[in-house]
């Protein structure tokens, strides 16, 4: 069976997050998007654990589902084209702040566990050291080493995956403070790490340019902040349903049990280009290094992006395939298709009508961008959004990227196609 | 000279050279801050051993905190290895109970003398209260045992000594409870030698052929006792090197008395001052401000700090309405240091984080204050923050619960006849003997000049229930006792607290325990190798004679908020000083140079960036006050500060949103 696991999510008790992040939307939304194993986050925080431990009741080994008597209210709003069964992971981010090598650095990093008590061992030592109350992805100042350790120690079968490794701010190798390699920033424990997460800004190809993450399996995941945006980067899993077949699957990277991933178009990332947000100054690689990493506007170095950070590192040329490379589907989110299409906000009244309507009569979102046929999309969507899916499943976009914080833009459609469709009737 | 020194020797600049190679006579070295002091006299100690051939076991060097002897001991080990282990490096307190040990029986003091507590000091005052018939109570009792302190330093100082026939009386009653318990306290640590020093020519005569070089740290904190003490061991051969600094004597509260150092000359007609001016530490900006404001004392010796880092920026001055607005600036202006905690902030323009920003993490930045009660506003905000920080010296580790209860069983087993530590294991954990059982038991105890162990085998006092939990007790302490051997010091203090239940008892009460314990077995995992018996003893006087031991767990990342008083010897990048306000800092009716000092100390620990802060408006100790700033604010020139008054809360409307988060948010 093949299923799809998004891991790495927030709760309601993170700064800057949907007060709509709570088990029953996650519940809700897993199946509008075709998540089968969706993950917690958050499990330091102490009454975001309470609440998960009064709503989830054990399911598969290490997963967890929602209670029946909360699933059904739910369940009764769901089209019937979408329903699934959807599992809850227990998941974590951690953001460590420290010192090391007289450099500060800035990691997030994530942590799967397979039991509500592999968590409270964890969080047990974890709550001695910092304040896990005031941020459900709370910042301490530990050594992520240390805090490999801690896991080790503690919760041996849970998995450690560094977060969105690419992020200038806060990851693994990120241009302001992170580290050139995983044993710079790991030590000794750095064999312990097998699975790096790629975040929105790096897509695989990127990622196969550095030798170092030969031997590592790149995973991907949301990072949602609210629930709709549930699965904008998501793995394909073929093995067992259980917490131990998917780490089997994310720490082997063995095809037979994961297929690969789903990814943003990376230069849709926040991070992905060179740049300054407040300057409005947007600099590719090469731009950067001939104005020598300044802003033209302010003069300030720039904010060094994922692209420009993966060249720096990069021992391998563009297009080198690493040797656990698995397959990948880039994607664009479908309420941004229907916002292009409309030429309306992502956020109007109509963009959500008809996303619930497709959703109605095709099926869940991973199913319409991936494998319902285009003539069933066109039927149902009209021939623009057809034309959309299309390209986007060929890889035919534009993108302007994003940098400095600000996400990149995606145009599927030229002003000829809305022309040479303008006569035409479409449901929109 | 050899590579090695000379090696040693070009890492100094000239005054520091100066004042390692001078001769035997009196040395006074005036080091201020950041200036070398502690690589000074490390480099001195190493050079007399090197080049002057002075044996280890000749060269003392004394300090006042078991920090700052370790950093000692590490450096020199560093400078010429193992040997550095014979030399005697530590702090006053560690040397008194040492020579006592030796020689302490022409005092009649018991062999296995050990020290007493806070703790113990309040459970023996009272005993020694009651036995007078006097009052007893907690309040009571801690007067009494502060009157007794001071009295007796009245008493070993002034002559002639104070005449206080009711004091005297106390005085003596604690003391011989103290006795019975086999204990002394700390200060008798000082008297007791000094009194030893003065009775037994021989005894003085030794020590002073033992110690070729008295070397002494922190020369402006020594009390009169201290004093006394050096001008035995130093002799007439005046080998005496101190090193100090008379602006940073904060601890006059304390007994400390810096006339020495400002008057070495008159002490020592022969002395020599050496004075290191050249700061490693500082900006100039951070140097000019601190040598304008302490150059107002009168009760100092001459010295201009000098710094070579001249990139640094102005002090900052920054005003607020009240102690909220002050805690809300330092939870944003933290953030701002270490480039932001969050995407969320950079989002918000709250923070830049650009490579070329300062390389800050919370580690380097310390908000000090002269109270902990003035942080609390800010320790709310920073937890609400989720900004990682800690308290420094708030609870003494030695303090806590469990380490004390270890602690107690360890005396036990060392000298069953230690009362105050019997008390503590009787009933811990509960073996159903309460207050009642126990005060009979003392007093029956006290009745026949026994200890509490010996009377407990043949006591009438205890039920068959509580005779038999003791019972188990006796034995256990027995077996224990008798399986010493055959574990490290570390194992067996795992052993015994799980044998006792102890540590189970503990833990479920409060699971943070678990770590104490760790903790605890790590410093006394340093004892392997040690004969138990052997470590047992030197744990013990290790543990008894700390002042601090860092509980500061050096791999967590955290900003410090700490005392004045308790920063003296560390710096930071980022200084931020609270409550720079007039009623504080000064404190009104205190000694203005005293407090300027303070000021100054404070001023001194950072060593790039530095924000001198004060409310208009505080609430502290339960009222609302309005409060002007510190008159130290004026007493540097204005270009080297940049004020910022931050303005009023308003008073009725809703505090308007920030810019840029309403668009973010849209």
């Amino acid at each position: 069976m093949s299923f799809i696991a998004d891991l790495h999510i927030h709760s309601r008790y993170s700064r800057a997050v949907s007060r709509d992040m709570v088990p029953e939307s996650l519940y809700r939304w897993a199946q509008l998007k075709g998540i089968t194993v969706v993950g917690t986050g958050d499990f330091t925080h102490p009454a975001w654990f309470t609440e998960l431990q009064e709503k989830l009741e054990p399911a598969e080994p290490g997963l967890y589902r929602l209670k029946p008597e909360l699933a059904a209210p739910v369940d009764a709003e769901i089209p019937a084209a979408c329903q699934a069964e959807v599992r809850f992971m227990l998941t974590s981010e951690i953001s460590s702040i420290y010192k090391r090598h007289e450099r500060t650095r800035k990691v997030h990093n994530l942590i799967f566990a397979p039991s509500f008590s592999a968590v409270a061992n964890m969080t047990d030592k974890l709550a001695r050291i910092g304040n896990l109350h005031s941020d459900g992805r709370p910042i301490l100042g530990l050594d992520s080493e240390e805090l490999l350790r801690i896991m080790l120690e503690r919760a041996p079968e849970a998995l450690f995956v560094p977060a969105h490794a690419w992020t200038p701010h806060f990851s693994v190798f990120g241009a302001n403070s992170g580290f050139d390699s995983l044993e710079e920033c790991f030590g000794d424990l750095s064999p312990h790490i097998q699975v790096i997460e790629t975040g929105l800004s790096s897509d695989p190809p990127m990622n196969w340019r550095l030798s170092q993450l030969d031997g590592i399996t790149l995973i991907s995941n949301s990072d949602a902040h609210s629930p709709s945006k549930l699965g904008r980067e998501a793995n394909v899993l073929n093995g067992d349903l259980s917490f131990d077949g998917i780490k089997a699957a994310f720490t082997s990277g063995e095809p037979a049990l994961f297929w690969g991933t789903i990814e943003f178009f990376p230069e849709e990332g926040k991070y992905h280009f060179d740049g300054h947000r407040n300057c409005q100054v947007r600099m590719s690689p090469e731009e950067a290094r001939a104005h020598d990493d300044a802003c033209p506007e302010c003069g300030k170095p720039v904010t060094r992006g994922v692209m420009h950070r993966v060249e720096i590192l990069a021992d391998q040329p563009a297009g080198h395939r690493a040797q656990r490379a698995l397959p990948y589907r880039s994607l664009v989110p479908l309420v941004e298709l229907i916002s292009e299409v409309r030429g309306a906000g992502v956020n109007t009244k109509g963009v959500t009508e008809v996303y619930k309507q497709l959703l109605a009569s095709l099926g869940n979102e991973f199913e319409i961008l991936m494998n319902v046929p285009i003539a069933a999309i066109e039927e149902n969507g009209g021939m623009l959004l057809a034309l959309a899916i299309q390209r986007m499943r060929e890889g035919n976009v534009t993108i302007a990227p994003g940098y400095d914080g600000e996400y990149g833009t995606v145009r599927l459609l030229s002003q000829e196609d809305r022309q040479s469709h303008a006569s035409q009737t479409s449901l929109f | 000279m050899n590579v090695e020194t000379n090696r040693w020797l070009e890492g100094l600049n000239d005054r520091q050279r100066e004042a390692v190679l001078a001769g035997d006579g009196p040395v006074l070295v005036v080091a201020g801050p950041g200036t070398g002091k502690t690589k000074t006299l490390t480099v001195r100690l190493a050079y007399l051993l090197a080049e002057r051939h002075v044996a280890p076991e000749a060269l003392l060097a004394v300090t006042f905190t078991t920090r700052a002897a370790r950093e000692m001991r590490e450096r020199l080990a560093r400078l010429i290895g193992s040997q550095a282990d014979r030399a005697f490096l530590g702090t006053f307190h560690s040397f008194c109970f040492q020579l006592l040990k030796a020689e302490g029986h022409r005092l009649d003091l018991p062999p296995d003398f050990g020290v007493a507590d806070r703790r113990d000091q309040i459970t023996i005052m009272q005993r020694a209260l009651r036995r007078l018939g006097q009052p007893d109570t907690r309040t009571a009792t801690q007067r009494k045992l502060h009157e007794v302190i001071a009295f007796r330093h009245r008493q070993a100082t002034i002559e002639p000594p104070v005449d206080d026939a009711g004091l005297a009386e106390i005085a003596e009653a604690y003391q011989r409870q103290l006795r019975q318990c086999g204990l002394l306290d700390f200060d008798e640590l000082l008297f007791l030698l000094v009194r030893l020093l003065e009775g037994y020519a021989d005894v003085r005569e030794s020590l002073r052929q033992r110690y070729a070089h008295v070397l002494v740290d922190e020369y402006q904190d020594v009390d009169p006792v201290q004093q006394q003490l050096l001008r035995f061991l130093a002799g007439d051969r005046n080998r005496l090197w101190a090193v100090g600094d008379c602006d940073q004597a904060i601890y006059a509260f304390r007994g400390a008395e810096s006339e020495h150092l400002l008057r070495f000359e008159q002490y020592f007609p022969n002395g020599r001052v050496i004075t290191l001016e050249q700061s490693y530490r500082f900006t100039t900006q951070i140097a000019a401000v601190a040598s304008q404001v302490i150059r107002r004392n009168a009760s100092r010796r001459p010295l201009t700090l000098n710094a070579a880092n001249a990139s640094g920026v102005p002090v900052h001055v920054v005003s607020f309405p009240d102690e909220r607005a002050e805690a809300a600036w330092i939870v944003g202006q933290i953030e701002e240091s270490v480039g932001g905690t969050s995407h969320y902030q950079q989002y918000k323009g709250k923070v830049t984080d650009t490579v070329s920003q300062r390389e800050q993490s919370f580690r380097d930045v310390a908000v000090l204050s002269r109270l902990h009660a003035l942080t609390k506003p800010l320790q709310e905000a920073l937890k609400n923050s989720g900004i990682p920080h800690r308290v420094v010296g708030e609870a003494r580790f030695f303090d806590k619960s469990i380490v004390k209860d270890v602690l107690a069983y360890l005396r036990v087993i060392h000298n069953p006849h230690d009362d105050s530590s019997f008390a503590r294991v009787l009933n811990c954990p509960s073996r159903g003997i309460g207050n009642q059982t126990q005060a009979a038991l003392e007093a029956k105890a006290e009745q026949r000049g026994l200890s509490l162990y010996a009377v407990l085998g043949q006591s009438s006092v205890l039920s068959s229930s509580q005779m038999k939990a003791v019972k188990l007790l006796m034995t256990l302490m027995e077996d224990v006792q008798r399986n010493k051997a055959e574990q490290s010091l570390a194992q067996f203090i795992a052993h015994v607290a799980d044998v006792t239940g102890l540590r189970q008892w503990r833990i479920d009460h409060d699971p943070r325990h678990e770590d104490d314990l760790l903790l605890l077995r790590s410093i006394a995992a340093k004892y392997d190798g040690v004969p138990t018996g052997t470590a047992l003893e030197q744990f013990l006087e290790e543990a008894s004679l700390a002042v601090e031991v860092d509980d500061y767990d050096a791999s967590i990342d955290a900003v410090s908020l700490m005392t004045i008083h308790a920063a003296k010897g560390l710096e930071f990048p980022e200084v931020m000083l609270c409550g720079v306000e007039e009623g504080n800092l000064p404190r009104e009716k205190a000694d203005l140079e005293e407090e300027r000092r303070l000021f100054y100390v404070g001023l001194t620990r950072a060593k790039e960036r530095v924000w001198l802060l004060n409310c208009r408006n505080r609430f502290l100790f339960g009222e609302r006050r309005d409060r002007e700033p510190s008159r130290f604010l004026q007493e540097f020139d204005d270009s080297l500060k940049e004020t910022t008054i931050m303005p009023d809360r308003p008073r009725r409307s809703k505090p308007e949103p920030e810019p840029g988060q309403l668009s973010l948010l849209g």
